[in-house]
This record gives structure tokens, C-alpha cells and sequence, in this order.
């Protein structure tokens, strides 16, 4: 009996700071199932990660196969396009065999060969080198074949001019029966030079002085008939002045107009979102809610994103793309029991934790709480709200009637709105309680963007425009509280772009 | 530093002594997911740190929900920790902060304390330690209200200055102080009232 008693707690140190205790088979089961959750738990995590790279990888698939594909249809296109000038150039170059009798024997047949016709100037073709492709089906019975050439040659749907020095000679080994006739090929020649016609003169006055600018190369086989030798095969490249045809001449220049128009357009939008957060456990000091629990507490309800986007086409293929956004973020929280703590100016009020930021409540009917008193909170609910820029990069290709955009950026988000609602209840007392302003929310946040833009086409200057997005928090929306929130969300932007 | 003797892929054999210098090789271990060196971990501290929980719980069943949270976030942490100091204090430091966040998550009453103003009784420990079974000097700490609990352990056990565990448990300091010495007064009935009980027989 010499200490005091009230030296207690030394006893107590003594006795049980060293004291051990074997835990219960229950503790072991309970332990042993815990493990095998926690190596799921990490292979989640890691699978996360891969499914993350993955999504990434998957887009950038998408993105190069509908670049393919376009590449290929494009090459179609073309293909599909010249065999059908060549058809046409054929149909039209089938000179009649009676027509051409006079100058071409049946037995000699027009095997030019591979006629090259390049190095094209204006100042060569104009008056000179136009070929007035003739069709001789068309001849009025009755004329003379030569003087049907003549009277039908202003008729004649295709100008091709040609260089009198590109002319080659002609080639023997594309014929087997072909016998050399120097008066033949000069006849022709001849026919080829007086075809310039009318034509010749009307572009003479219309591009005199100018210079040529826009050439339309195209690599045409023709089909040339002939009595004997059945089909002879001329390689024709052809150079179309742009200004030798009006009319192309002008459909080129509206093209060009209708491309500088549309180098700005802008979209209002509007993105249904499917959001969540990312959660990360901010110490391990932390007292309060964990990310797991969180996670299991916490629902994400419907999020929008609306605003109107700005695009500019810096060429064909790339643009770049901002404007102004507001987004907005809504979370549901399972019923709990708030517990009064002090809150930052010192007074005992009850807490209620999110994994956007905390905030404090004080119900009327418990106006003045002591540490630990303690209240049932009914489902509550957190909203977020953020006015984002974006900036992103656009790259453009297109896929039929389609017109896609890889858009990838960043945006930086601007906190314009907090707000925590809950209802409390203490006996048969319940009270709605409302927080303007969470605690622990930074007023910035940067996030990622990537995104698959479908433009379909309605009218010259508007299409509907749907991209699926994915947004990605890159920094946390919050500082100082449990865990750290990084918002993700992906949602269907639709809009209505307008080419200004 | 010794190492350790693989009797198997995956599978740890330490002797004790050995222990403590192989703790690197065990966490690298635990952390590379070797379910195995994490079973031996945990086994090597769960006596102990059980023994921590207890005092910090209500009930033996409450004390191993907390040391099985305690150990769950030491598996998650091990990457985080920095091989400075005592590993065997760093699990410990987790158990109580598993244990204060399993004290915040409960629903709190307010404590009721009828203290009588009984003077203190001068006693020798040695005396009570020999006359009084620790597992009851366990069971009376146990039986304080959980607000009286943690500042008791954390001030006695732990070390902890009023004003941190104001801090950590969110109250006043004064609160803190006023916490303690109702639960030693609590403490101290308890054991006049063992010491009777013990007297009588």
C-alpha cells in the first residue's frame, strides 16, 4: 500500500502493454477468406489498369481501321470513277470505222499504242491541243464519214487537250500485224490537231493571260475499235485544265468557297453521362471513410453535360475544337448515422462524410450537441456542378455518308457549384437539412477527353454530330479530406454542328 | 543478413531470431502477393497485436473485426512503408488508427458516469498485479464507455498528448482530460471492487 492509486494507469501499462492474446478459430476462417478477397481485390485493381490501356489501345484500333477503310473506299471510288470516264472516253472514242475509212484502212488498225500526253500547258493546248473525242455512232445517215467528223465535232462531250510534242511515236510491238504507215499515223495526227474546233477559240479568249492552276490528272484507257484488230489499246494521260471547262471551273471554285466556310463551325450539345469516381485512399492516418466503403455507400445517379463547342478546321484532316461546357454530377448516400464533431470554426456539429468533401449539419432539434451525440441521415445526396473548357484536337476522316473525328483533349474545370442535401431524423423528428458549399473540394480540376465523332450530314452547313466520350479526371477534385476523387464519366455527346 | 530458407516455391521458414532481419524479405514478399509470406506475417503479430485491440474494444469479437481491418490496411500499406523504425510499432500504429476509425463508425452514447466522490485508496501495483488476473484488469478496461476507452489507451498506452488525441478523436483538449480522469476514477472502483470481492474469498 505505498503508491498511490491514482498513479493507475501505470498498473495498467504494466499489465497489459505487453499482453498477448491468440486469436479465435473464427478470427483465422475469417482472416484466411479475407486474404483470398484481397488478392482478388489486387487482381481487380490490376486488371483495372489493363482495362484502362486496353480501352485506349481499342480506340486507337478503331480510329486506324476506319482510316483504313476510308483509304480503301476512297481508292474505290476513284477507281470506280475513272473506269466509268473510261467508259465513257471509250464510247466516245470508238470512231466509227466508216467514218474513219476514209483516212484509216480496216486492216490498219489505229495501234498508237500507249499515247502519253503530258507536260500539258496552257499556252500549248490552248488552240492546239484539244481533242474533240468523236462519237461516230451518232452520224447522220447519208454523210460522208469526214464530213460527219466535221459537222459533229462541236458536239463532242469531251475536250482533251493534248501536247503535240508528247505525242509518241507510233509503238510496233503493241500490234503484231501492225505495219508501219507514216501517211496513216500523219492522217490521224492531223485529225487530232484540227479536232481543237470551236473549243479552241471560246478558251482561247476565256484564259487568255492566265495561268494554269488547278489540273485534273487521270489515267484513261481507251478502247479503240478498229474492223480488223478488234480492240487496240490506247493509254491516254490526260490533263483537264480546270479552266478549259467552265463549268468544272466553277464547281472546283465553290468547292474551295464551300471549304474556306466551313473552317468554323459551332454545336450546341447536350451528353448524358454515365459517371464515377476513382477513388484513392488519401493517408493511412485517415479516421473517416475509406475509398472501399465509399464505394459501397455511395451511388452515382444520372450526370449530364451540356454546353456549346467551337471547331476549327486547320486543313482537311486536323482542327482543333474548344468552348464552354457545364457538367454536373449527382451522388446518392445510402442511409447513416452522423456523429457531431467540432467542425473548422470549433463548433459541435454533425459531420457528414462524402467522397466528394465533407460538409456540416446542425438540425434545429439539436441545437446544441455534445462529441459523440450521434443522428440517423436518410439517403443523401451531393451535387457537383462545373462550367469546363475544353480544348481538344480533331482529326477528320470520313466513312461513306459519315464524317468521323478522333477528338482527344484535355479541359480544365471550374468548381461553380457544391451542394449537400440530407434529411435527419432524432425520435419522430426529421428535418431537412441543406449544405451550400462541400468542404475539401479544390475550386479547379484538370480532366482528360477522348472521343469518336460521327458527323451525318442533313444540309450543306448543318449535321448532327454524336460522340461517344470518355473524361477522365487527371488531378483530384479534392484536397485535405479521407480519400481523393477523380471523376470519369463517359457519355454520348449529340449536337448540331453548324458550319458558319 | 540471414537469409531465408525456401522449403518450397513461395514458402517461408524464419526462425524468430532471424525475424526481425528478414522482415525486407518478407514484406517484399507480402507485397509481390505471396499469399504464404503474408499468412506468416500475420501469424507472427496477431497474438500481439490482438492484445492492442482488445484494449481499444468492447469485446473480444469487436477487438478481431479491428485487428482484421488493422491487418487488411497493413497488406494494403506495406508498399508505403519505409523500413525506418520498428515495423512490428508501424502494424501497431495501424492497429489503433483501425481501432479509433472503428470507434468513429459506431454509434456513440453519451456516457453515463456516476462517479462517487470515494477518496483515492493508496494500493501497491505489484499487490493488485498478484491479487487481480490481468485478463480482468483487461475486461475493466474494456468495460469503460468507448469514449473513456480511447483516451485512456491512447494517453496511457500510447503516449499520446491530450492535445493530439483531441486531435485525433475530434474533440477539445479539456474534453480529453475530463475523459481520462473519469475513466481512471472508473478504473479505480473497479479494482476496489475486485480487491472486495477478491478480499472475501
Amino acid at each position: 500500500m505505498d503508491k498511490n492509486l491514482q498513479n493507475i494507469e501505470d498498473l495498467f501499462y504494466s499489465a497489459l502493454n505487453e499482453v498477448e492474446v491468440e486469436p479465435s478459430q473464427n478470427y483465422w476462417e475469417a482472416m484466411d477468406r479475407e486474404f483470398g478477397k484481397h488478392k482478388i481485390i489486387s487482381i481487380k485493381s490490376g486488371y483495372t489498369n489493363l482495362k484502362r490501356i486496353a480501352l485506349l489501345l481499342l480506340l486507337l484500333l478503331i480510329s486506324f481501321s476506319l482510316f483504313e477503310i476510308n483509304s480503301i473506299q476512297h481508292n474505290q471510288r476513284l477507281a470506280k470513277k475513272n473506269e466509268i470516264h473510261s467508259d465513257k472516253l471509250s464510247k466516245s472514242a470508238i470512231i466509227n470505222n466508216k467514218g474513219l475509212s476514209g483516212k484509216v484502212t480496216n486492216d490498219s488498225a489505229i495501234a498508237m499504242g500507249a499515247i502519253h500526253i503530258s507536260g500539258y500547258k496552257k499556252e500549248n493546248a490552248v488552240g492546239k491541243n484539244l481533242i474533240s473525242a468523236y462519237n461516230g455512232k451518232n452520224l447522220p445517215s447519208g454523210t460522208s464519214p469526214n464530213d460527219n467528223y466535221d459537222q459533229h465535232r462541236k458536239k463532242n462531250i469531251l475536250g482533251i487537250p493534248i501536247s503535240e510534242k508528247s505525242v509518241p511515236e507510233p509503238s510496233k510491238n503493241h500490234t503484231p500485224g501492225y505495219k508501219e504507215n507514216p501517211t496513216r499515223q500523219l492522217a490521224y495526227l492531223d485529225r487530232i490537231k484540227n479536232s481543237k474546233g470551236i473549243e479552241d477559240e471560246k478558251l482561247g479568249v476565256e484564259n487568255n493571260g492566265e495561268k494554269i492552276e488547278n489540273r485534273i490528272i487521270e489515267n484513261i484507257k481507251l478502247q479503240l475499235k478498229d474492223s480488223v484488230n478488234a480492240k487496240k489499246s490506247i493509254n491516254l494521260k490526260i490533263v483537264f485544265d480546270s479552266n478549259v471547262d467552265n463549268k468544272s471551273n466553277n464547281v472546283l471554285t465553290k468547292r474551295n468557297n464551300e471549304v474556306k466556310a466551313s473552317a468554323f463551325s459551332i454545336m450546341p450539345f447536350f451528353s448524358p453521362d454515365v459517371a464515377w469516381y476513382r477513388l484513392q485512399n488519401d493517408n493511412l492516418n485517415n479516421q473517416f471513410n475509406n475509398a472501399g466503403e465509399f464505394e459501397s455507400e455511395e451511388k452515382h445517379e444520372f450526370s449530364s453535360t451540356y454546353g456549346i463547342l467551337v471547331g476549327y478546321n486547320l486543313n482537311k484532316r486536323w482542327g482543333i475544337q474548344t468552348g464552354i461546357t457545364l457538367s454536373n454530377i449527382n451522388i446518392t448516400i445510402n442511409p447513416e448515422t452522423l456523429y457531431a464533431q467540432p467542425d473548422n470554426t470549433g463548433n459541435i456539429k454533425y459531420r457528414i462524410n462524402t467522397s466528394s468533401g465533407y460538409g456540416f449539419v446542425l438540425p434545429s432539434f439539436s441545437s446544441n450537441p455534445v462529441m459523440g451525440d450521434s443522428l440517423y441521415a436518410f439517403t443523401s445526396l451531393h451535387s457537383l456542378q462545373y462550367i469546363g473548357v475544353p480544348i481538344a484536337a480533331t482529326y477528320n476522316f470520313t466513312l461513306g455518308k459519315f464524317n468521323l473525328n478522333v477528338v482527344e483533349g484535355i479541359s480544365a474545370n471550374l468548381l461553380s457549384k457544391s451542394k449537400l442535401e440530407t434529411t435527419v431524423e432524432n425520435g419522430f423528428q426529421n428535418s431537412s437539412e441543406s449544405i451550400n458549399k462541400i468542404q475539401g473540394l479544390k475550386n479547379i480540376y484538370f480532366s482528360g477527353l477522348t472521343g469518336l465523332n460521327v458527323d451525318l450530314r442533313l444540309e450543306k452547313r448543318t449535321t448532327i454530330s454524336i460522340t461517344p466520350t470518355i473524361r477522365y479526371a487527371l488531378n483530384s477534385i479534392n484536397k485535405n479530406t479521407p480519400v481523393k476523387s477523380y471523376p470519369m464519366s463517359f457519355g454520348s455527346v449529340v449536337g448540331v454542328k453548324i458550319g458558319l | 543478413m540471414t537469409q531465408p530458407f525456401f522449403m518450397e516455391p513461395g514458402t517461408f521458414y524464419l526462425k524468430p531470431s532471424d525475424l526481425l532481419e528478414n522482415y525486407e524479405v518478407l514484406i517484399q514478399a507480402c507485397i509481390s502477393g505471396d499469399r504464404n509470406a503474408q499468412s506468416k506475417l500475420h501469424e507472427q503479430f496477431a497474438s500481439k497485436m490482438l492484445g492492442v485491440c482488445m484494449r481499444y474494444s468492447k469485446s473480444r469479437e469487436e477487438a478481431e473485426e479491428v485487428m482484421q481491418q488493422g491487418f487488411v490496411q497493413v497488406f494494403k500499406s506495406l508498399p508505403n512503408f519505409k523500413y525506418k523504425g520498428s515495423f512490428e510499432g508501424w502494424v501497431r500504429k495501424i492497429m489503433v488508427n483501425s481501432a479509433i476509425r472503428h470507434y468513429h463508425t459506431k454509434p456513440k452514447m453519451h456516457p453515463v458516469v456516476e462517479l462517487e466522490n470515494s477518496p483515492a485508496i493508496e494500493i501497491g501495483n505489484e499487490d493488485i498485479i498478484t491479487r487481480i488476473q490481468i485478463k480482468e484488469l483487461l475486461e475493466m478496461v474494456q468495460a469503460l464507455s468507448p469514449g473513456y476507452r480511447m483516451v485512456f489507451n491512447l494517453y496511457v498506452f500510447e503516449g499520446m498528448k491530450h492535445r493530439e488525441i483531441a486531435e485525433l478523436l475530434g474533440i477539445s483538449e479539456g474534453t480529453s482530460k475530463s475523459n481520462f480522469f473519469d475513466a481512471k476514477r472508473l478504473l479505480q472502483k473497479a479494482i476496489m471492487n475486485s480487491l472486495k470481492i477478491a478480499d472475501n474469498y
